[in-house]
């Protein structure tokens, strides 16, 4: 069997004993994550059957091949450091798996903001014959790590805060001269909603409101042909549901407040729902919990998705025949926007194949 | 209709009292202002989840708004500055604007309209706000600016021009661009026993300095009226400031900055580290996340504004601006506030 095949079968294995019911670390970790107020139970369980659908050896195997990750071609003779964001549930999940996999050894930055959930994955890793202390090891703080230099360097990150980032990490001594930096930029992504059913309406409630918008997997842009008045009673109702099923965790600035009242003074369509604004144009994009519904048709997407470019994650439909290649974009359909495939490609780079490419 | 400049520029009335008046004619007389008025007061009283419908009732007690306000200044609503951008921000809907004030921005942007159904009060409130800090009598007026026949949308090159206009003696003008500065003239504001006072964006008045070695008279002033940042370059306020002492031969003393916009008929000046404003004007720091609070001094926060001079637009403005405050009710401009990127992963080193 050739090394990739074991570490692919080893972390399939982990991740299995890691997601299994009577795993009590993980309960023990979700019980402490909800009571110490990071995230709620119905995300945090969204989050896990997310990575839970996800992984399969057949889907592995898969992200392996079109990687091109092969004993020629990986990443085993490399230290790679993955600071990971605290937003969402298990965001930084996909990175330390994609760092696993690479044969890489893997270090993690815990975010303080999602301290408990990750390292439970990464104790099954260890229990492995697989991966040593040595080869897997994270802390809560960066500095635990000083004078330990990097082949590559994993973070996501905007304009006002990597060079704080960098700085750290040189202060730190935790890159090699000729370190590769991973640095992903994306922040939001964008839906096309041309139909107006139910399954259409429920897939979009849950990329709007999942997570309380804060993903940048989240729809923050929707297009359509319907107006927002049109569309107002439906998502209403389907709001009030899934805030039923999903109690919001986080509320709204009173910020918020003004903006409704700002729009009421323009006269902007909106719609107010429990901890969420909906509001037709004004684009700004500058506050959590506001969602920007623009009426227009596949070119208004298209013009959005060239506006946006370098902070646009993916690009949803409802019908998967809207083509969108030439704006060198993810285009997914919408009822995947909080349930990404295993190799989907954040910034539309895959991971693994980053982490293998030669220096 | 009332005598708003004898009330807004009064000696005796009390910047409260001024203020209450201005807002209950603006409340009445602004739809714009009025309708975010009443949807605030409607939020704050309101269940979040009563408020889907597609527009507020305007059931609220317009005297039950006027009284929350009246005796405290601090509770009136600051309109997002914006608003100039979004809709037509006036108490005069029936009329047409004597003047119009555009912020600057490239053709494709979307640029701030500011109506001015009174231009002689912007007038007025300009030299008087002037002269509250210079004086203006015994002043020659450079700008190093376009002209206002080039820009009759420029509330700026609007007030340079009027600034120019006071000055009988034929020196005050605005420089040709691109050319350097006649040394002759320098000496004939001299001669005449003159204060040179040049007014100029950030860059342009270093773009001035490029092209020779000016040296003023010790007297003069430089007056920066902002402008740190453009598509191409961006400097420190305190460079730019020992950039054009060093350039001008001048104490550091004598570089000034002016504050203001096409959505504000006020100027405030530093003549030093911090801003004044007029008396007619004030400036307080709010929360970004709750414009509302109003934070103490020292915090940074957003520059809220309140300009009695903008009585027919919008005298109570929330502005995009970054600033802070000190106890003396002076105030910093820090830039443009930068929203975090609120959105998405974001890996944050003093909290990840």
């Amino acid at each position: 069997m050739t090394d990739t095949q074991q570490r692919i079968d080893t972390l399939i294995k982990a991740t299995e004993n890691w997601l299994s019911d009577d795993n009590l670390y993980l309960k023990d970790a979700i019980d402490r994550t909800v009571r110490e107020g990071y995230f709620s139970f119905e995300d945090i369980n969204y989050a896990i059957e997310a990575i839970k659908k996800s992984i399969s050896i057949l889907a592995i195997e898969e992200w392996v091949e079109q990687a091109g990750l092969n004993d020629k071609h990986d990443a085993s003779d490399q230290n790679v450091l993955c600071l990971h964001a605290g937003n969402l549930p298990l965001v930084g999940f996909q990175d330390a798996l994609a760092t696993l996999l690479s044969g890489a050894r893997y270090t993690g930055k815990i975010s303080r903001k999602d301290p408990y959930l990750l390292p439970t994955f990464l104790n099954e890793v260890k229990k492995t014959d697989l991966w040593s202390d040595r080869d897997v090891q994270w802390t809560h703080r960066l500095d635990d790590f000083e004078g330990m230099p990097h082949d590559a360097i994993i973070f996501a990150g905007s304009e006002s805060s990597v060079s704080g980032v960098k700085n750290s990490i040189q202060k730190l001594d935790l890159a090699k001269p000729d370190a590769r930096f991973l640095i992903r930029t994306a922040h939001f992504s964008m839906a096309y909603l041309d139909r107006k059913d139910e399954e259409a309406l429920q897939a979009l409630t849950e990329a709007i409101f999942r997570y309380g918008g804060k993903g940048c997997r989240s729809a923050a842009i929707i297009v359509s042909p319907f107006s927002l008045a049109e569309l107002k009673a439906e998502l209403t109702n389907h709001a009030k549901s899934f805030w039923l099923e999903n109690p919001q965790h986080e509320y709204p600035s009173p910020k918020i407040k003004q903006q409704f009242a700002y729009n009421e003074a323009v006269e902007r369509s909106q719609l107010w729902l429990e901890y969420f604004l909906l509001q037709e144009g004004g684009l700004e994009l500058d506050q959590d919990f506001v969602c920007y519904w623009i009426e227009g048709d596949e070119s208004k997407l298209k013009e959005l998705a060239t506006t946006y470019r370098d902070q646009l994650q993916s690009i949803y439909v409802t019908d998967s025949e809207i083509d969108l290649a030439d704006r060198d974009l993810e285009v997914e359909h919408l009822s995947n926007a909080q349930q990404p495939a295993i190799d989907w490609k954040p910034d539309g780079v895959d991971t693994v194949e980053w982490l293998i490419q030669e220096k | 209709m009332k005598d708003w400049a004898n009330i807004i520029f009064s000696d005796t009335l009390s910047f409260k009292e001024k203020a209450k008046q201005v807002f209950e004619y603006q409340f009445e007389q602004n739809p714009v202002y009025r309708r975010y008025c009443e949807a605030l007061d409607e939020i704050k009283t309101s269940r979040h989840s009563e408020l889907v419908s597609e527009s507020h009732a305007t059931q609220n007690n317009d005297s039950e708004i006027l009284k929350r306000v009246q005796d405290d200044r601090e509770s009136i609503p600051l309109l997002p500055i914006k608003a100039f951008k979004d809709a037509d921000v006036t108490t005069r809907t029936d009329a047409e604007a004597e003047l119009i004030f555009k912020s600057s921005g490239t053709s494709d942007m979307q640029r701030s309209i500011h109506r001015v159904h009174n231009p002689e009060l912007y007038d007025k409130s300009l030299l008087k706000g002037f002269r509250h800090f210079y004086n203006l009598d015994n002043a020659v007026i450079w700008g190093y600016t376009p002209g206002y026949a080039d820009n009759p949308h420029s509330s700026l090159i609007y007030m340079i021009q009027k600034l120019i206009d006071q000055d009988n003696s034929g020196l005050s003008r605005f420089l040709p661009l691109g050319e350097p500065v006649n040394p002759g003239a320098i000496k004939e504001v001299q001669r005449q026993g003159k204060q040179l006072i040049l007014f100029g964006a950030a860059f342009g008045l270093l773009d001035l300095l490029e092209m020779d070695d000016i040296n003023l008279p010790s007297n003069s002033i430089v007056i920066e009226t902002g402008g740190m940042k453009t598509h191409r370059r961006e400097i420190s306020r305190s460079e730019l400031h020992r950039r054009l002492a060093k350039g001008f031969r001048l104490d550091g003393s004598r570089i000034h900055s002016e504050y203001g916009m096409a959505e504000l008929l006020s100027q405030a000046y530093a003549t030093g580290k911090w801003f004044s404003t007029v008396p007619w004007m004030q400036v307080t720091i709010r929360n970004p996340e709750n414009p509302n609070e109003i934070l103490p001094p020292y915090e940074e926060g957003l520059i809220g504004v309140i300009d009695l001079a903008n009585v027919h637009s919008c005298s109570f403005l929330l502005t995009g601006d970054k600033g802070v405050m000190d106890k003396d009710g002076r105030f910093k401009v820090l830039g443009r506030w930068n929203p975090r990127d609120l959105r998405g992963c974001n890996f944050l080193i003093d909290e990840d």
